[in-house]
């Protein structure tokens, strides 16, 4: 077996064992005001919820369900950020290239943006209560008087938004550096505008936090706080199996056709005279890996939210450990950002003060870096670059 | 035995280059049909400077004419209680300069006229009101120093953009802007709502902060490459990691440490809508200024040796290394200028570098000055943009005026332009 491949097959169990691990341990560790924790009562509570989580297969672990299904959209989703942020660092040829780096991400926030503050009141409003608030089985009984359009709407109204803005906004950038490169899909011209329409998008976000911040009544502070989940938490909530199904699907078929194009991925990483000159479709190549990395990040950022600089680190740190060859790296930089995000998620629920389990998107920024640097510490001396020229 | 086999190829390499060698330079035939001759490269090469030339000329046309017109038409954004907008026209502007120019400037040449400097004064607050000369005037020192900034914004994202050849390689990947903003962070949460409560404070906080995390960028690679030297690829990635960590600081505390209020206050002071009535800040930003604009115009000729490759410039005897650190010590220095005088315009000195580089050649020389006159020009509109988008009680902040406003102008000149990366 080569170097690669075992190191590539003890990266997959190790994350293997951290999303059983993310799934089984006990929650809200760190308030003793719950429960006192005391390393038996720790072993307790993994050994029950390892009953339960078998309990899922078998049909009878409903009250192990919501956390099961939040962990694997976050494995998930973590893989397809991951494996965007490798394909597009090898078909950019340019260490920095992130899935940020095409406007995919500025696209979903718009999109979520223009729901919150246009599209929100359209469609069927749930009647207001005397008691202000709802429990989830009147939230339940009122979707079950919806039509299927209406429902859809209801429950997935801000996730198409969002999709639609990522496809829109990947469509605009490659449209116009298309357009303006006369048929051929310049590198440099692609990614310094999907920089700009993204770095345009992120200053009118906040520019609307700040308008409707200033317009301070009952309904702009609502707005105020869905706008500043816009910006940085993770849209985790109440999946149901409907929706684990339309997350996992998607983007385990568009990981399978990125997967399927790794040699080519290989060649086109030595730049693009020389991949053309070992018979590849140079354009047609980048243009495939666009589109399928737009649909698997699309579906990742509207159900799990936007994870920030999750794909830059986890892609560096895949190519730190199995080296720069196509093969190994693709598959490497899933595993990578499936356990990265898998980590963070659960340090976002074992109660650390400050934390919370929608706050993945800023727990990341802070516990990525800190993960990439000691992996480059323990390489020191070799640089950081890790094989790029 | 390895050595000899070493020797032995080398001199078949040798004797092979000098066979192509000796191929091309006696084959004047065929030479011929693929060159042009000496005259017509001349010709070309003359067409092109003056091509160039008359290309400078339009710019500085372009920008001359737009710092002009944003100092004879001040306006006034809105007042306090948003009542509206006050536009002072052209006439009251100009008067108001009159003014200037017979109080400060006449009074040299007649001692007598320094007498009635009080009774000018009075004439013309009877006749325009009261505020509006003040109001003028001091919009003459700010258009001076967004000027400045524009020059440093641009400048310094050429600077980046040639010392890494990345187009990712923003000023703000060293962690200078995400530093900015811890800044004003701790700013506001040490009680303050606005620069001028305490301008000093926030002068030295934003500052120190910056350049802190520039120093731990430079710290942090060195010691990771292991060896006496930067390499810029490793500069590149661990100032892109630190400033995700310090930007993941920033938005965490944005988010679990303030109100709303506060928020509202820190975006205020981020986006530095008050800082240049402010004088210390407009102090800093000159003195600033001149520290690092200097330098980079002097050493502008060398400048187009960061442009080569490590091993290449080795190769040619050229020290690329200590000149490249150089270059993005005062590349930060300059978008830190900018960005603690005029807010969150980090979009300038990413496009415009890159819109300069389809209009004129890529000699730095031409690229220097191409950038600073687009830089300015832009910042000068943005700032003229500002007066009129006024919403209820706040003003768009010039970040976000240069973000949108700039897709555009970038699609027309890369359209339309002919040169390239």
């Amino acid at each position: 077996m080569r170097p690669e491949a075992r190191r590539l097959l003890i990266l997959g169990i190790i994350v293997f064992v951290l999303v059983l691990a993310a799934m089984i341990a006990p929650t809200y560790i760190f308030q003793h005001s719950l429960v006192e924790w005391t390393p038996a009562a720790l072993v307790g509570v993994a050994l029950s919820n390892l009953n339960d989580l078998l309990g899922v297969f078998t049909g009878n672990g409903e009250a192990f369900e919501a956390r099961f299904m939040v962990i694997l959209v976050c494995a998930v989703s973590g893989g397809a950020l991951g494996l965007c942020g490798s394909a597009y660092q090898g078909a950019f040829n340019n260490p920095l290239a992130a899935p940020k780096t095409l406007g995919v991400m500025a696209g979903g926030a718009i999109g979520a943006l223009i729901f919150v503050v246009f599209l929100q009141d359209v469609g069927p409003q749930m009647p207001m209560l005397s008691t202000g608030s709802y429990t989830q089985a009147q939230v339940n009984a009122w979707l079950g008087t919806l039509n299927p359009l209406e429902w859809i709407w209801a429950n997935y109204g801000q996730c198409l938004c969002s999709m639609l803005g990522c496809f829109l906004a990947v469509g605009i950038v490659i449209g116009i550096t298309s357009v303006l490169g006369r048929g051929k899909l310049s590198n440099v011209v692609v990614i310094i505008f999907g920089q700009v329409f993204a770095t345009a998008v992120t200053a009118i976000i906040s520019f609307a936090r700040y308008f409707y911040t200033a317009e301070v009544d009952a309904a702009g502070i609502d707005m105020v706080d869905q706008l500043r989940e816009i910006e940085n938490y993770t849209m985790v909530r109440d999946y149901s199996y409907i929706d684990l199904l339309i997350v996992i699907l998607p983007i385990v078929i568009c990981m399978v056709i990125v997967l399927c194009m790794r040699r080519r991925m290989t060649l086109l990483s030595f730049g693009d005279d020389e991949a053309a000159a070992m018979g590849i479709n140079v354009n047609r190549t980048r243009y495939a890996m666009i589109i399928v990395c737009t649909i698997m990040v699309a579906f990742a950022i509207s159900f799990c939210g936007h994870v920030a600089y999750l794909g830059f680190i986890s892609a560096h740190l895949a190519r730190r450990i199995v080296g720069p060859d196509f093969r190994y790296l693709l598959p490497a930089s899933i595993c990578t950002g499936a356990g990265l995000l898998t980590l963070i998620q659960y340090i976002c629920q074992s109660g650390l003060p400050y934390t919370s389990p929608y706050s993945a998107g800023v727990v990341c920024s802070i516990v990525g870096p800190i993960i990439f640097l000691i992996v480059v510490l323990a390489q020191r001396g070799k640089g950081t670059s890790g094989e790029w020229q | 035995m390895n050595g000899s086999e070493d020797k032995r190829r080398s001199s078949r390499i040798i004797a092979r280059a000098k066979e192509l060698h000796e191929d091309e330079a006696f084959a004047p035939a065929r030479r011929g049909t693929l060159s042009v001759s000496a005259a017509e490269v001349k010709a070309d090469v003359k067409r092109d400077a003056k091509h160039t030339r008359r290309l400078i000329v339009i710019f500085v046309v372009i920008s001359v004419a737009v710092a002009l017109f944003s100092l004879l038409l001040p306006y006034v954004g809105f007042d306090t209680m948003g009542v509206g907008l006050t536009i002072y026209p052209p006439s009251t502007v100009i008067d108001a300069y009159g003014l200037w120019f017979n109080m400060n400037v006449m009074p040299l040449f007649d001692a007598t006229l320094s007498n009635r400097t009080g009774q000018m004064m009075a004439a013309f607050v009877e006749t325009y009101g009261d505020g509006v000369y003040n109001y003028v005037i001091n919009r003459v020192v700010v258009t001076f120093i967004v000027i400045l900034c524009g020059v440093s914004l641009a400048l310094s994202g050429l600077l980046f953009q040639t010392a890494f050849r990345n187009p990712l390689a923003a000023p703000s990947s060293l962690g200078v802007s995400d530093g900015m903003t811890l800044g004003c962070l701790i700013f506001t949460m040490m009680g303050f709502s606005t620069i001028a409560q305490n301008p000093t404070l926030y002068v030295l906080l934003t500052y120190g902060i910056g350049a802190g995390s520039v120093a731990v960028v430079l710290l942090v690679s060195r010691f990771f490459a292991g060896g006496a030297r930067y390499n810029v690829l490793d500069m590149l990635l661990i100032g892109t990691v630190v400033s995700t960590f310090v930007g993941g600081v920033d938005s965490f505390v944005q988010n679990f440490q303030l109100s709303d209020s506060a928020w509202f206050a820190f975006f205020d002071i981020q986006q530095a809508t008050d800082a240049l009535l402010t004088p210390i800040v407009r102090n800093v930003a000159m003195i600033g200024f001149v520290v690092t604009f200097v330098p980079a115009l002097i050493l502008r000729f060398r400048l187009n040796l960061i442009a080569f490759p490590d091993e290449e410039g080795r190769m040619l005897g050229i020290r690329a290394g200590v000149l490249r650190v150089f270059a993005l010590i005062i590349g930060a220095a300059m978008q830190l200028i900018a960005i603690v005088s005029i807010g969150q315009v980090a979009m300038l000195s990413l496009a415009v570098p890159f819109v300069v580089r389809y209009a004129l050649p890529a000699d730095f020389r031409s690229q220097f000055l191409g950038n600073a006159l687009i830089g300015c020009t832009v910042l000068l509109i943005a700032v003229a943009i500002q007066h009129f988008a006024v919403f209820g009680i706040i003003t768009m902040p010039v970040g976000t005026i240069v973000s949108i406003f700039i897709i555009p102008f970038f699609v027309w000149m890369v359209a339309f332009g002919k040169g390239g990366w």
